[in-house]
């Protein structure tokens, strides 16, 4: 039974195109060490590139969700508990190699970022669409620009915040709760006719 | 093309687009003072917004007929494929193209309304133009080329990280750098813009790397279906070296730039002859120390904020011989430090939107003022001695904007205490003494009395 278990989520991980989702991730993750020299300074770009490349990851993960069997799928296996082991090792292995990439330069903060954006990204993919969980959190970081610009970020902004606000923390950690539940026990919108 | 305008699914993104532009400094910016020049770059600055969410958008059209399964039928239709490709391309980047010139056409607009001098220069937001289509193409070609689900937000990403990133280099390189090429670099130096006629030497050549970026994105849609047709294959044969030869020769030229008072100067695309001072009458308040500005910058209320700021912190030296009888505003790159005769207190110019100077600004030009006061000409007020840092952290704090501006030991302080203690005929007499060699660097904390 054990293996059968471990073989249909291997089989999930796979039809979810997993893997291709850790690679591009760990790309993510060299991309923001890559740019380590870049991200040191205070200006809007340089401050802006790490939370943007969060948010890379995290669409990533989102978009990972979709699946391409619809129907005949949701008649089988209870798939609450495979979507959320797919977004728990996904999620885990963005948060260590974001993590990892930042070292030295306040990882917590890239951590909680990623979960925040995650979270983001996956209700939009319960809402929209898994291919367009990008846009909303794409936006945000966007926004977030104009108060990093004027050095003057507030909860509006978390992500700007260092890893030190809580307030910050707990945001990011709801958000990604809501995304969650929303993505384990809903899915990801599907449509007959996607838009586009 | 009436059917791709259909299915396109662009127009959803953009009322999200309008009010992500509604909440960012972009908004900010359209209240007074009104330079035409600095709006174009704002709506230049745009493409940083509009850029990311054309490639995604572009990247997930140009995904659909994998998504829906129709690359059998398709094939079988005698129309050419890249053509019915380029099609579905032209109609999603009209849509943000025609988001972007309305974005263009309101921002001019309400400028139009608040300038007080001069008129529109269309050339950093025809630059945005073409950096918004750059973007589109080059998402549509990665959705083309990349056969996942995850083209849409990897183009889109990719998008800001590349404008960010290169924008990021620009600022560590002032001088030159491939950051200049960024559609967020602003084209022209905007503290010299309403002093000197603009040139558009960085806006063209960034229109000239942008052109050849979109014969490689053009060519790379093309070799996608090189496999169809002898006549795409000659297309790909013609866009990718074509593309590759403009875009080196734009990264040649870039090596070329350089920095000057005025802005960026690229010597291939610069009109010497064109490169002019601008006359202009001064606009100036009738305050005890009068302050005079560039009409351009008479819109809103940055005239009567300099004023007072200004006249707050001379009043007290204010008709000591030697200390300034206007102050006035300078193209950047001017010299520093009160100069001429009869003396004139030079100001640069920055851009106040709004009625209200935001705390760090107002502290920043503060001290750069009380400092300008006691440095001599040509001098960085940054650079000020011991000595003057003294009284002007004195004029500072009598004008209650603290000291925080400017570096100050316990030596500093405690001589702008000695001298504030003074009465205010022995601070004259002192300073009408001792202004000349106070302003050499000749005097040190422990002669200030």
């Amino acid at each position: 039974m054990k293996l059968v278990a471990s073989r249909l989520l291997w089989l999930h991980l796979r039809s979810r195109r997993a893997p291709l989702a850790l690679l591009l991730i760990t790309a993510t993750g060299a991309l923001l060490r890559l740019l380590q020299p870049w991200t040191t300074g205070s200006g809007e770009s340089a401050e802006l590139l790490p939370p943007v490349l969060a948010v890379g990851a995290a669409a990533v993960i989102a978009t990972s969700m979709t699946s391409p069997f619809g129907e005949p799928e949701r008649a089988t296996y209870p798939l609450p508990w495979l979507r959320l082991a797919q977004v728990t090792a996904l999620l885990l292995a963005g948060a260590a190699l974001l993590g990892l990439a930042r070292l030295g330069h306040d990882p917590l903060a890239a951590i909680r970022n990623l979960a925040g954006f995650a979270g983001m990204a996956m209700l939009t993919a319960t809402v929209i669409s898994a291919p367009m969980s990008w846009i909303v959190p794409l936006a945000y970081a966007i926004y977030c620009g104009g108060p990093i610009d004027i050095h003057a970020p507030s909860l509006w902004s978390w992500p700007a915040l260092p890893s030190s606000n809580h307030a910050a923390t707990g945001i990011a950690l709801a958000i990604l709760g809501a995304g969650v539940l929303g993505i384990t026990y809903a899915g990801t919108r599907e449509r007959h006719c996607d838009p586009g | 093309m009436r059917l791709e305008a259909r299915h396109d699914a662009t127009p959803r993104l953009l009322p999200l687009l309008a009010v992500l532009l509604g909440i960012t400094p972009l908004a900010h910016d359209l209240t007074p003072v009104a330079l035409w020049l600095d709006r174009s770059a704002d709506v230049e600055g745009s493409v940083q917004l509009a850029g990311p969410f054309a490639a995604g958008a572009a990247a997930w059209a140009a995904s659909r007929d994998r998504r829906r399964n129709m690359g059998d039928l398709l094939a079988s239709t005698s129309r050419n494929p890249y053509l019915r490709t380029l099609a579905r391309w032209l109609v999603n980047v009209g849509w943000m193209a025609a988001f972007y010139i309305a974005l263009c056409a309101t921002y001019l607009s309400i400028t139009a309304f608040q300038a007080t001098w001069g008129g529109p220069d269309l050339w950093p937001a025809g630059a945005g133009l073409v950096a918004l289509i750059v973007c589109s193409a080059a998402g549509f070609a990665l959705g083309l080329v990349l056969r996942t689900r995850f083209a849409a937000p990897l183009a889109a990403v990719g998008t800001l990280v590349v404008i960010l990133g290169v924008r990021t280099a620009a600022q560590s390189d002032l001088q030159a750098g491939i950051g200049l090429l960024s559609p967020v670099y602003p084209g022209f130096g905007l503290g010299a813009t309403v002093f000197y006629a603009p040139q558009p030497d960085l806006s063209m050549l960034k229109m000239v790397c942008d052109m050849g970026l979109l014969a490689i994105a053009l060519g790379v849609i093309a070799w996608h279906f090189r496999a169809d047709r002898p006549s795409i294959r000659r297309a790909v044969g013609i866009l990718l070296p074509a593309g590759l030869i403009v875009t080196a020769a734009a990264v040649g030229l870039d090596a070329t730039a350089r920095s000057d008072g005025h802005g960026i100067v690229v010597p291939a695309f610069r009109d010497a002859a064109a490169d002019r001072i601008i006359p202009y009458t001064p606009v100036c308040t009738r305050t005890p120390l009068p302050v005079c500005v560039h009409p351009a910058y008479d819109g809103g209320s940055e005239l009567t904020i300099l004023a007072t700021t200004i006249n707050k912190i001379v009043a007290p030296v204010l008709g000591v011989p030697g200390m300034p009888v206007r102050a006035e505003q300078l193209p950047i790159g001017a010299p520093e430090g009160v100069q001429g005769d009869p003396p004139v207190l030079p100001i640069q110019p920055n851009t106040i939107h709004g009625t209200v100077l935001g705390a760090p600004e107002a502290q920043w030009f503060a001290a750069d003022m009380a400092l300008s006061l006691f440095t001599g000409t040509h001098v960085n007020p940054e650079l000020a001695t011991p000595a003057q840092r003294a009284l002007a952290v004195y004029l500072l704090k009598q004008a209650r904007y603290g000291g925080g501006g400017v570096p100050a030991d316990p030596a500093v302080s405690a001589a702008a205490a000695r001298f504030a203690a003074l009465t205010p005929a022995a601070r004259d007499s002192w300073l009408t003494i001792h202004l000349a060699a106070l302003r050499a660097g000749y005097l040190a904390p422990a002669d200030v009395p």
